[in-house]
């Protein structure tokens, strides 16, 4: 299962559009809280694509919370944020594979670990 | 003779412009204490020497000739008419100065009148202004391009990726479908390469930015702020609008990128000077209060307030509703905000009152503001 967290609506339909067509199901959330009340569900079978930018919670709290889990799942933060603001928000952190907006269905491909995601499709 | 000598004497202790008397070999016989305050000598220092100690070297040498030759000839070059000079303080330091000279023949000879004023502070005014709008320019133009470009890029970014997807994601399935259409299908291809030109496009504008990280050092918040203050005014001289700042704490200092927290702070306290136009009361005010990790800084103004639509829109590009304003304001002095670690928010609306804006600077992480903060919120 692909867990998807992006404010934007466009981008997280076309992200899902995306996956359905490649066969993977996914699972889609418009802010950091909606998605941490299924956090329980999570596996390490999964993939998380976490938007660092978004209202409330902020992904980086997100990746914290995945981290966490007994089995934290594959975690690719995606973000149209600066150079800059990308190494502020993870000072102290280890950071996860990061791809940059605009999105190209390569690079995220690349970066999430879609072998098991769609395994478990 | 005594009571005019008397007068004499009180005139020239009391004038606010320098009086200087001299013979006509150029020796100093009046030197008053506007001339002891202007000049740095005590009048005993002065009295009986050339008045050419007083003026610069270039003057000082060609004085005596002067006078010489106007003596010799009639002919006049400053008598009874104002020049700008340059005068010599003691300690050697040029003074900007106004002079007019005047004569007068008396019973112990022909003798030279010097009415000074003192420039320096109309020299400074007159340099300041100059420098604040060169500043002005410099800041909302060259400055605003480069941010423009960060502010365009993070818009264009969400839907210029949800097309990229969109395509690809449209080739992907024209691929497995039963009936294939080569045209269709090559039609797509080239959608997604001028998406990803653009998308390209978008990235060398980040780049360009990325390259120009804040410049941070430590200022004096309380200067920077009557500065913004100042810079504002000098657009609205002959308005009735009051521009206040409530922040006097002259020994606080703050690790910023000054010039771009001043293009924030100039664009916020004109936005609220251009609210409060036709506002019975004109004034706006610039607070500070000082967190344990952040400062915030205020700008509130007695204006109409931003109504909830408004403010979801406000700080998008290009939705500006001013004839003249470009609309990007906001956005910019966000994403500055932004790439310093802060943000730029609006208070919720309430009836009746004007607009607040706050803007949230982190303290820095260098010890000149407050590591100690910061050092234990990291822990927690
Ligand atoms: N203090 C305020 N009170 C009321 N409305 C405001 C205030 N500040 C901003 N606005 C509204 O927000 C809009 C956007 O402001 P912004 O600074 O982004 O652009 P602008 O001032 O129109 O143009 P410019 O690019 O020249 O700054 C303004 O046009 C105005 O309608
Ligand atoms: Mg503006």
């Amino acid at each position: 299962m692909i867990h998807v967290i992006e404010d934007d609506f466009s981008v997280r339909d076309a992200l899902q559009h995306l996956f359905t067509e490649l066969g993977a199901s996914s699972c889609t959330y418009s802010d950091a809280e909606s998605f941490l009340n299924f956090l329980k569900q999570v596996t390490a079978k999964d993939c998380v694509l976490v938007d660092l930018h978004l209202p409330g919670i902020s992904g980086v709290e997100v990746i914290k919370y995945l981290r966490e889990l007994s089995d934290p799942p594959h975690i690719v933060a995606i973000t149209g944020k600066s150079l800059a603001e990308i190494n502020k928000a993870f000072t102290g952190i280890k950071r996860p594979p990061i791809v940059r907006k605009p999105l190209k269905e390569e690079c995220l491909l690349r970066e999430m670990d879609l072998g098991t995601a769609l395994n478990s499709a | 003779m005594l009571v005019s000598t008397a007068r004499l004497h009180s005139v020239l202790k009391t004038a606010v412009d320098g009086i200087i008397v001299i013979d006509d070999s150029g020796t100093v016989l009046v030197f008053n204490d506007a001339c002891v305050h202007l000049f740095g000598y005590e009048r005993d220092e002065v009295i009986g020497k050339n008045v050419s100690i007083l003026m610069s070297e270039d003057d000082a040498k060609s004085h005596d000739a002067h006078i010489k030759r106007y003596l010799d000839t009639g002919e006049k070059r400053i008598i009874g008419q104002g020049r700008e000079v340059s005068g010599c303080h003691k300690d050697g330091s040029p003074i900007p100065i106004e002079l007019s000279v005047g004569e007068a023949d008396t019973s112990e000879g022909h003798q030279f009148i010097g009415i000074i004023r003192d420039l320096r502070a109309r020299k400074a005014f007159e340099q300041r202004v100059r420098d604040l709008q060169s500043n002005l320019v410099v800041m909302t133009r060259v400055n605003a391009l480069d941010e423009m470009g960060a502010a365009i890029a993070h818009e264009i970014n969400q839907p210029l990726t949800a097309v990229m997807l969109y395509l690809q994601t449209a080739a992907r399935r024209m691929k497995t479908l039963e009936e294939q259409d080569p045209q269709l299908l090559s039609i797509m291809t080239r959608a997604v390469d001028e998406a990803d030109r653009a998308s390209k496009i978008i990235q060398r504008m980040r780049s360009f930015v990325e390259k120009q990280e804040p410049q941070k050092v430590g200022v004096n918040l309380a200067s920077l702020i009557d500065e913004c203050v100042e810079l504002v005014m000098l657009g609205h001289k002959n308005d009735n609008i009051n521009v206040i700042s409530n922040f006097s704490d002259h020994d606080y200092n703050l690790t910023v990128d000054a010039i771009q927290v001043q293009q924030i702070l100039v664009n916020l306290i004109r936005n609220a000077c251009e609210a409060i136009k036709d506002c019975k009361k004109q004034e706006v005010y610039v607070d500070v209060d000082i967190a344990a990790t952040d400062v915030f800084i205020k700008v509130t103004d007695t204006g109409p307030g931003l109504c909830e639509e408004v403010r979801e829109q406000l700080f998008k590009a290009f939705t500006g509703t001013k004839r003249r304003g470009l609309g990007v304001g906001l956005a910019i002095s966000r994403s500055i905000a932004q790439n310093h670690g802060g943000d730029l928010f609006v208070e919720p609306y309430v009836k009746g009152k004007g607009a607040t804006f706050v803007l949230r600077l982190p303290l820095g992480l260098d010890g000149a503001d407050g590591q100690s903060n910061l050092a234990s919120a990291s822990m927690i």
